[in-house]
């Protein structure tokens, strides 16, 4: 493989979720939750507050949107664990409700974007500096375009993809919280990159 | 190798999601195709890129507004039943209280019963008095000599008649009992008799020996 194998390795040594222990932990943190445990949900929203938020923040393209959003996920959340019964993990399962809730929001809100080209404003409307202006000042260029050729994807690309470079998600996880076979994930997550590559490359 | 691999191979590729004959064989593609090694790359970049950028920080608590908001959704209200571990422990407890709790109230009925039977051993003490090694008890306020039926038929005599006399010289203390007011009922001489204190005889007072 060559000049490859830096590349993959560095892959692999991504954070990956799905470890046994992790879900059998969370299991019982549902487990918990449905037996009136209210410190089970705080420590719920401890472990994936921030990747929830992060993945709002991604399909939103708007950090401060993002928080929002977070909160009513959720809430979301808070009200229907009762009925997660376990046959997926419950990380896939929350990352489900976030994603059909952002579709709702951020569906409401605006038409599908389509893909980026030059001289997209909608891609541009969409990206929010976010409360973090000191990264967001010295962020690179390449960073910038790079949200902004994001924000300009079409959503299921953009979900996709996301889950699976940003948040770390297996092709399997990212199929059952988008209720997708593994093939169409694999199409979208091909697609998607190709498309952030063009734009990228396009920008040059 | 003339054909190149489409764009799912080689992100599939990248996430080594490819059988492996198949992934050797784009590897040796893109070892010789200068294009599809670029485009390869350029995938490569923008994965190792998302996987860069910026990420919110951890949270260690709830917002306070979510807070609020599950609060009135019963959120902190809700407990975890009292089960467990310290189920049977508190089982145990209980049990031993209300066994500690059933042997108190009977040792104190217990206490109470001895109470009563000593009280009553004390005042039927009380009601039995020996004059002359006779011995008498109170019956319906006459003190009664011992044998000498309720309703048998008795002769009254007042404390200042000549047989009362007679009766103060055979029972010493007899006297002093009458001229206290008490009545006494006793045998003399084959009858019975009933000695009637001074004050219902109309103020007489018992002659003294």
């Amino acid at each position: 493989m060559g000049d490859w194998q830096p590349l993959l390795e560095a892959s692999a040594e991504r954070p990956r979720w799905g470890r046994r222990a992790v879900l059998d932990d969370d299991r019982e943190l549902a487990e918990r939750h449905r037996r009136g445990d209210a410190r089970a949900f705080e420590e719920l929203y401890r472990r994936y507050a921030a990747a929830v938020i992060n993945l709002a923040w991604r399909l939103s393209g708007s950090r401060v949107e993002a928080e929002d959003l977070g909160q009513e996920i959720f809430l979301r959340v808070f009200r229907h664990l009762a009925r997660f019964r376990g046959e997926a993990a419950l990380r896939t399962w929350i990352f489900r409700v976030a994603i059909n809730h952002c579709r709702s929001r951020l569906g409401r809100r605006r038409a599908p974007t389509e893909p980026l080209g030059e001289g997209d404003e909608g891609g541009r409307q969409a990206i929010d500096p976010g409360p973090s202006p000191e990264r967001q000042a010295l962020a690179s260029d390449e960073e910038r375009q790079l949200e902004r050729a994001l924000a300009g994807l079409p959503p299921v690309f953009r979900e996709a993809v996301v889950l699976r470079d940003v948040e770390g998600l297996a092709y399997e996880e990212i199929a059952t919280a988008l209720e997708v076979p593994v093939g169409t994930v694999r199409s979208r997550i091909a697609r998607g990159r190709e498309q952030l590559r063009r734009a990228i490359e396009a920008k040059r | 190798m003339i054909e190149h691999p489409e764009i799912e191979e080689l992100s599939s590729w990248l996430d080594e999601r490819l059988p492996e004959g198949e992934a050797s064989d784009l590897a040796a593609h893109l070892a010789q195709c200068d294009a599809c090694r670029r485009r390869a790359d350029g995938l490569d970049r923008v994965r190792r890129r998302l996987a860069a950028l910026e990420r919110v920080a951890p949270r260690a608590e709830l917002p306070p507004a979510l807070g609020s908001v599950l609060g009135g959704e019963g959120w902190r209200r809700r407990r975890p039943p009292v089960l467990s571990i310290w189920s049977p422990i508190a089982t145990g407890v209980f049990v031993l209280l209300g066994l500690g709790v059933i042997l108190l109230w009977f040792s104190q009925q217990s206490a109470r019963r001895l109470e009563e039977t000593v009280a009553t051993a004390t005042a039927t003490a009380a009601q039995v008095r020996s004059l002359a090694g006779r011995e008498f008890r109170l019956v319906a306020g006459a003190w009664t000599e011992a044998g000498v039926a309720a309703d048998a038929p008795r002769r009254s005599v007042a404390a200042d008649e000549p047989l009362a006399r007679e009766l103060y010289a055979s029972v010493p203390g007899l006297a002093e009992a009458v001229a206290r007011g008490e009545r006494w009922v006793l045998h003399w001489r084959g009858e019975t008799v009933e000695l009637t204190p001074p004050a219902q005889r109309k103020g007489s007072m018992p002659a003294s020996e």
